[in-house]
């Protein structure tokens, strides 16, 4: 599967742009601020119709402008796909395939899949279990729509019971009843999909922190289900004294936690930057690798500004394994092209160049 | 748009396109059409919509729109009595009535449960519908609610409230095409998905 033709209207900096790419090694470099993050993100928002890095459609528009458009050309399973993401100012986002808006845009995800790997991802370690969940719930999202659904139905449920507890003093407990009763089966499916990720997920993850930090560190990631076995109604009804008195819904999947370990310890608290650094890359790395067993096709895999998370060891040993093993397509940003060309020695790659009037001013 | 001279005129487009799916374009296009009319049409028309405003109300048993304490359905002795079935709003009365297919009693119950838009079960007519339920000897409820995570969970709290009784509860059938609202359903398949109406399981995931 790879990405041939991508064609951007009024997205972020780009007013108007297309780019062509091959199924390998896609290089995007320019200096700062000629928009090439905003190329995988477009990319990215093509996939999952959500920006990564959680921007609101009405900012993804360029400034002075009411609408945005992302056109991309798929080529999956010796078909070619038309992909379209489009959203104009006060109008529902669209996603169409072949010309047709689907329905859901949840039938959507998974059509396209992919990783994106940015110098931000240092949150994944850092940052809350919220992160975490994120990621996972991003890997999942992927592959399993009734997943993406049950996600989608408890959130919105979550919010409602959410609100009771927060504008009642006395809230309804039948209605309460009612909200545990509904959000009991995603609960329940999601904390089971969870666990078989992370299930799937940790032997991959020692394979390649192993290979990035090429020492034999002993790493470990658990999943810490805030059901923990038990029942939702009955860990809920357990919890609702607390829920009224606190005000907010404290049993369920949005509590659920994961942990990386070094060793016994939490590696949030005792990695090194660069030990942190190696653990998002082997969890990025891993995700793919989880994604491309399951879909039985690789990821696209978004690389956004390598040089400036990796040094040159890093990024030789990343490239080394994308080009042995079958990864799929890549594209890379990075501000100068001839330090990935140094590493890439006489593999071919598409480089494609962004200038200033390419693009608009603004980032 | 070219700019409105009269401020009579202008007046009359701001409140015209206040109405849902009129444009400022449209509204000028309606008050002009108005302009050209005999008087005493324009009369009559103002007249109509302010009797409908002004003379309908909402039936005191079933919600519905009445001319009277009762609406006209209430009032037809020739319909079920037994049969309750559940609405979010009138125009889902409207689409039932069209497909010919019912001819039990309504409740209409004003939405959905929603806290995020502050409806609660409270404002919505459940507790008349309950009441109902004691005081009509009603034995079966259709729930023809439109099947979203709120829809579901209305009708779930509903079914939770009359727990205790001997009710029959059933679902208008699903996976019969209908996008989110009744309304939009066209007659045939509506009609079908009452007739086939599926008995509610409270703890079934049917
Ligand atoms: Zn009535």
């Amino acid at each position: 599967m790879h990405l041939s033709e991508l064609y951007l209207t009024n997205f972020k900096s780009h007013q108007s742009a297309s780019f062509r790419f091959t199924p390998q090694i896609n290089v995007i470099h320019g200096l700062n601020g000629t928009g090439k993050t905003n190329v995988l993100d477009a990319i990215y928002c093509l996939a999952t119709a959500k920006s990564y890095f959680g921007v609101p459609d009405l900012k993804l528009i360029t400034h002075g402008s009411n609408f945005y458009r992302i056109e991309g050309r798929l080529n999956r399973d010796s078909q070619e796909v038309r992909l379209v993401n489009k959203y104009e100012r006060g109008k529902k986002k669209l996603v169409e395939k072949n010309g047709k808006a689907y329905d859901r845009l949840s039938d959507h995800i998974g059509t396209m899949p992919v990783v994106m790997i940015t110098p931000d991802d240092l949150i994944l370690v850092n940052g809350l279990s919220q992160d975490r969940r994120r990621f996972v719930d991003q890997a999942l999202a992927q592959t399993d729509h009734t997943y993406l659904n049950h996600l989608v139905d408890y959130k919105r449920l979550l919010k409602q019971r959410n609100v009771v507890l927060k504008t009642s003093v006395n809230p309804d407990h039948m209605l309460l009843d009612s909200y545990d009763a509904r959000m009991a089966p995603s609960a329940l499916y999601i904390t089971s999909k969870r666990k078989a990720f992370i299930d799937n997920f940790r032997p991959q993850l020692e394979v390649f922190y192993h290979w990035i930090a090429q020492v034999d560190e002993q790493i470990d990631v658990k999943y810490l289900p805030s059901l923990d076995g038990k029942d939702y109604i009955e860990a809920s009804q357990e919890s609702r004294k607390r829920d009224i008195f606190l005000k907010r819904t404290e049993t369920g999947p949005h509590k659920d936690k994961i942990e990386f370990y070094l060793g016994p310890r939490a590696f949030r608290m005792f990695g090194s930057q660069g030990q942190k650094k190696n653990l998002v890359l082997a969890m990025k790395l891993a995700q793919h690798h989880v994604l491309s067993t399951q879909l039985h096709l690789p990821p696209l895999i978004l690389l956004d500004d390598l040089f400036d998370r990796l040094d040159h060891q890093r990024v030789k040993r990343l490239i080394d394994l994308i080009l042995k093993s079958n990864f799929g397509q890549i594209l890379i940003t990075d501000t100068r092209l001839s330090r990935i060309e140094n590493i890439l020695g006489s593999q071919p790659i598409n480089a494609i160049e962004l200038t200033k009037s390419k693009s608009n001013e603004e980032e | 748009m070219n700019k409105i001279y009269s401020k009579y005129l202008e007046n009359a487009v701001n409140a015209l396109s206040e109405l849902p799916g009129i444009g400022r374009k449209s509204a000028l296009r309606i008050a002009l059409h108005l302009l050209a009319q005999p008087l005493d049409k324009v009369g009559h028309f103002n007249e109509s919509i302010m009797k409908m405003r002004s003379d309908l109300k909402e039936c005191k048993r079933c919600f519905n729109l009445a001319e009277e304490q009762y609406c006209s359905l209430c009032l037809d002795q020739t319909r079920l009595k037994s049969t309750i079935c559940v609405v979010e709003g009138i125009r889902d009365v409207m689409a039932i009535e069209e497909t010919g297919q019912y001819n039990g009693q309504y409740h209409v119950l004003g939405g959905v449960i929603s806290p995020i838009e502050g409806v609660g079960p409270e404002r919505l007519h459940i507790d008349q519908l309950v009441q109902r339920i004691h005081s009509e000897g009603i034995k079966e409820l259709i729930m023809a609610i439109s099947p979203t995570i709120d829809g579901e969970t209305t009708i779930y709290y509903i079914s939770k409230k009359l727990e205790m009784t001997d009710i029959k509860l059933s679902q208008i059938a699903r996976g019969v095409a209908f996008g989110g609202e009744l309304q939009y359903t066209d007659e045939v398949t509506l009609g079908r998905s009452i007739i086939a109406r599926i008995p509610y399981a409270i703890n079934g995931d049917s």
